[in-house]
């Protein structure tokens, strides 16, 4: 298993680079530079801030200066946000794109989950509909419009949340609900069929026979046998979220690292967008390592490094 | 099953229940406290929106709108806005300029900077020598290139000690320029001219200005709290020379960047104003709530002119006179524009006298919607090239939905007029931009606001080889009459010099006006002396004050 991790720890920062250095050179071909603005710096003063910035060099040494900083972690200075680096942007941002994630995760996930187990146990019943239903409104409609009209209906016209911002706990109910309907969709739809599948199984049939009581039959031999599958979606969720997130923020005006997605790139904010794309990458990339070693650890038949037990 | 549904509805609420308690909290925003032993009175308390986080607050690296109108509710400079492009006496209780224009001599009031001490001349030099050093440009450094040697310096061929700007005692500074510049006093009323105490500005180093502890201010405002990216606190300060005309005890801004968000917590009432309004919004909100300004840009057409058949103007003038504006506004565009007939804006460009507008001697240089005149001059100027028809021309317009639906309406007059094929290619604005500094790209859609009260700042533009001369238009009689008319002492001579020089470039039409851009904004009625300008700083709240809040 350490031998596994290592490989896979390796494997993770190949990638982190490869990551970094496509988005570095992509920005780069970019038309324009971050100066381009409808009221033009003089030229003489452009040619000035391109060499205060280092951008007169040539792109190789530009290349080769920015990974030696990235490798002592520092991600370089803001040409959109000029007085800060890259790392206290995504330090200052960070803490609320991670809540709003955290929330919606979590609460998609349960309630995915706790959906799709009340589907299967009823099966072809009313809750089963109603878990249709929901399956496939989630699917269906974008986080932005789930959001716009949470916003409009809850927030404006019965004034039970406030409208935007990020400050209480009332502040995080919309965003995080627009942000986990989806995910509360797939989780639900997935965790059902499996449910479905694991309930047909002999050894269930056995437990009910032995005379075990429902609650045990549930949770000690369905849900732990269905739920290891539906993990293994968890890893493309939690990056669903992230990219629905970029949207939530801007719609309710949450400072998180999110919309400076779109806006470096609209800015041609080099060291931003690089910076941001390396963060949520070297994310991802551990996110989904996480996932696949607790995958081995739920299921003690499973090896993640091929052998067999 | 049941008891199963159960167990999991009750982990659920735990779960919600525990989060709520996890997660960061935004700082709390401090109430103003009422003054011990007076009697309760209407919070003159007011929330705006701030649209944005700006790109800095550092006075000499500021450029936009939002940075600038920050630097006026927190900063003075010699002089301060009055709004509409006009300045009154600041920290300078008054000034003047020498017989030929070029002397400018400043003299401060008694004033203090927020921590009590004085504000000296000194500061406005260090201040400007900051804004010129050649080791860290800046985008508006260009704005001190009118004082002597300032240029030289601050592109490394001068010295600092040749810079023309003297400090003649604590109270008295002069300004030496390399030629008359009738609006100097509207300059230095700009950041790039803010005075910077040199002892502070060393203290802090770096940190200068990026966190409220990091400033030092001397305006009607100090800032209490600054949350990145979500709001900022101004409070009055007392230290403010001026702080018995200052009515309001707080304002918070929100940066709030969907235009629907801010509407809807306009509508809950989280907000006191909103930035613009659209058609449908404004006719949401109450109608005495609903305000008009000129934010003073001009949309125009830029046509490149090295282009084999816009060389022509008069193609070029017949692609812009078949132009419905007023169908355009209302129907497509759907905002409190007018339609443009003329380049200069009818509003925020006063004429010599400084007081009537410009555009009130010549209102207009052609009809809005002459189809006829345009068809005319399409056929003159085919004939001109010696060609029989029009091929199809390019329009290059932003990728933007609103944008891309302008295009359409006029590819579709165009068409409907004059029998022009047009392909639209839509494309980001950074590529926009870079397309047409480098003159590649046929006709595009382009706006310009001016930068101070004086038609310069628009005709100026396109002189041979002018950076903003996206055209690339040329005319050497243009070029002289621009040339001649900055260096000229006389303002009557000046400004009919300029008028020959629009006269001129409305009749080559290198640029297609099309509309000059107001705005619509809501404000609730409680607010009083709230405005907004075309010039920045846009947002004027400075003598604003609560009345009637229910």
């Amino acid at each position: 298993m350490f031998k596994y991790i290592l490989k896979r720890i390796a494997s993770a920062l190949l990638t982190v680079w490869v990551v970094v250095s496509l988005t570095w050179f992509m920005m780069q071909a970019i038309p324009g530079d971050p100066f381009m603005n409808e009221k033009r710096v003089i030229p003489e003063l452009k040619e000035q801030l391109r060499a205060h910035y280092g951008l007169d060099k040539p792109l190789v040494v530009q290349y080769g200066m920015y990974m030696k900083n990235f490798l002592k972690g520092d991600l370089g200075m803001s040409f959109q946000r000029k007085d800060r680096t890259v790392n206290t942007i995504i330090k200052e941002g960070l803490p609320y794109t991670a809540d709003l994630g955290v929330r919606s995760i979590v609460f998609g996930f349960t309630m995915g989950i706790l959906l799709g187990i009340v589907a299967a146990l009823n099966h072809n019943k009313g809750w089963d509909r109603v878990s249709i239903l929901i399956a496939v409104i989630g699917v269906s409609i974008p986080a932005f419009v789930v959001a716009s009209v949470c916003q409009y209906f809850l927030g404006v016209k019965l004034k039970i949340f406030p409208v935007a911002q990020y400050k209480t706990f009332a502040h995080t109910i919309m965003p995080a609900f627009a942000l986990s309907l989806n995910m509360i969709a797939q989780v639900a739809r997935f965790m059902r069929s499996q449910m479905l599948d694991v309930i047909g199984q002999d050894y269930v049939k056995t437990a009910k026979a032995k005379g075990l009581s429902q609650i045990k039959i549930v949770w000690s031999h369905e849900i732990r046998n269905a739920i290891l599958p539906v993990i293994t979606i968890l890893g493309p969720m939690v990056a669903a979220i992230l990219a629905g997130s970029f949207v939530v923020e801007t719609i309710f005006a949450i400072p998180g690292i999110g919309k400076f997605y779109v806006q470096s790139i609209n800015t041609q904010d080099y060291s931003l967008i690089t910076g941001i794309t390396a963060f949520v990458g070297t994310l991802m990339v551990f996110i989904n390592l996480i996932i696949d070693i607790l995958y081995g650890l739920i299921d003690p038949r499973i090896r993640l490094d091929g052998s067999s037990k | 099953m049941k008891k199963s549904l159960v167990l999991v509805l009750a982990m659920l609420m735990i779960l919600s229940v525990a989060l709520s308690a996890c997660g960061p909290k935004a700082p709390a925003t401090p109430e103003t406290p009422a003054p011990a032993g007076e009697p309760a009175k209407e919070p003159q308390e007011l929330t705006i929106d701030l649209f944005q986080e700006n790109s800095t607050l550092d006075w000499q690296g500021m450029s936009s709108t939002g940075e600038i109108q920050i630097y006026n509710w927190v900063m003075e400079g010699l002089t301060r806005s009055a709004g509409k492009g006009t300045v009154k006496p600041g920290i300078a209780e008054k000034y003047e300029s020498s017989p030929d224009g070029k002397v400018w001599t400043f003299h401060l009031r008694d004033a203090k900077w927020s921590d009590g001490t004085p504000i000296v001349a000194a500061d406005f030099k260090y201040g400007a020598m900051r804004a010129l050093d050649p080791k860290t440009p800046r985008d508006y450094t260009y704005f001190l290139y009118d004082i002597v040697g300032a240029e030289e310096y601050s592109t490394g061929k001068g010295s600092a000690e040749q810079v023309g700007i003297k400090v003649i005692d604590d109270k008295t500074i002069e300004y030496t320029l390399k030629q008359p510049v009738t609006y100097f006093d509207y300059l230095v009323s700009f950041p790039t001219y803010a005075p910077v105490q040199q002892a502070f500005a060393e203290k802090v180093g770096d940190k200068f200005n990026t966190d409220p502890e990091f400033f030092l201010l001397n305006g009607p405002f100090k800032i209490e709290s600054w949350q990145h990216e979500a709001e900022m606190v101004f409070v009055k300060n007392p230290e403010y020379w001026d702080a018995a005309s200052i009515k309001l005890d707080k304002v918070t801004g929100l940066m709030i960047t969907e235009d629907s968000t801010a509407f809807n917590m306009y509508e809950s009432g989280e907000l006191d104003h909103t930035i613009q309004l659209d058609a449908d919004q404004k006719a949401a909100v109450t109608k005495g709530e609903v305000k008009k300004y000129a934010d003073g840009s001009v949309w125009f057409f830029d046509f490149n002119t090295t282009h084999p058949v816009l060389k022509n103007k008069n193609i070029r003038k017949a692609l812009t006179y078949a132009i419905d504006r007023k169908s355009f506004i209302e129907n497509v565009a759907r905002m409190p524009w007018e339609p443009a007939t003329a380049f200069v804006q009818p509003e925020l460009i006063p004429d010599a006298d400084g007081k009537t507008p410009w555009r009130a001697a010549k209102p207009s240089y052609f009809k809005d919607n002459d189809v006829e005149t345009a068809k005319q001059l399409l056929a003159q100027g085919m004939k001109e090239l010696g060609i029989t028809s029009i091929p199809k021309l390019k329009f290059m317009c932003n990728d933007q939905s609103t944008a891309q639906t302008y295009a359409q309406a006029f590819q579709e007059m165009w068409k409907k007029n004059l029998g022009v094929e047009i392909e639209i290619e839509a494309v980001p604005s950074a590529v926009r931009i870079d397309r047409q500094q480098k003159h590649d790209y046929t006709i595009s859609l382009a706006g310009w606001g001016p930068d101070y009260p004086d038609p310069m700042t628009d005709l100026d533009l396109y002189v041979t080889g002018s950076g903003n001369n996206d055209p690339a238009y040329s005319n050497p009689e243009y070029d002289a009459l621009i040339k001649a008319a900055k260096a000229e002492p006389d303002k009557a001579k000046k400004f009919e010099m300029m008028r020959k020089a629009e006269d001129i470039l409305m009749d080559d039409m290198p640029i297609g006006p099309i509309y000059w851009r107001y705005r619509n904004y809501a404000v609730r009625e409680y607010v009083k002396g709230f405005e907004r300008d075309g010039f920045s700083p846009d947002i004027q709240f400075i003598y604003a004050w609560i009345e009637g809040k229910k």
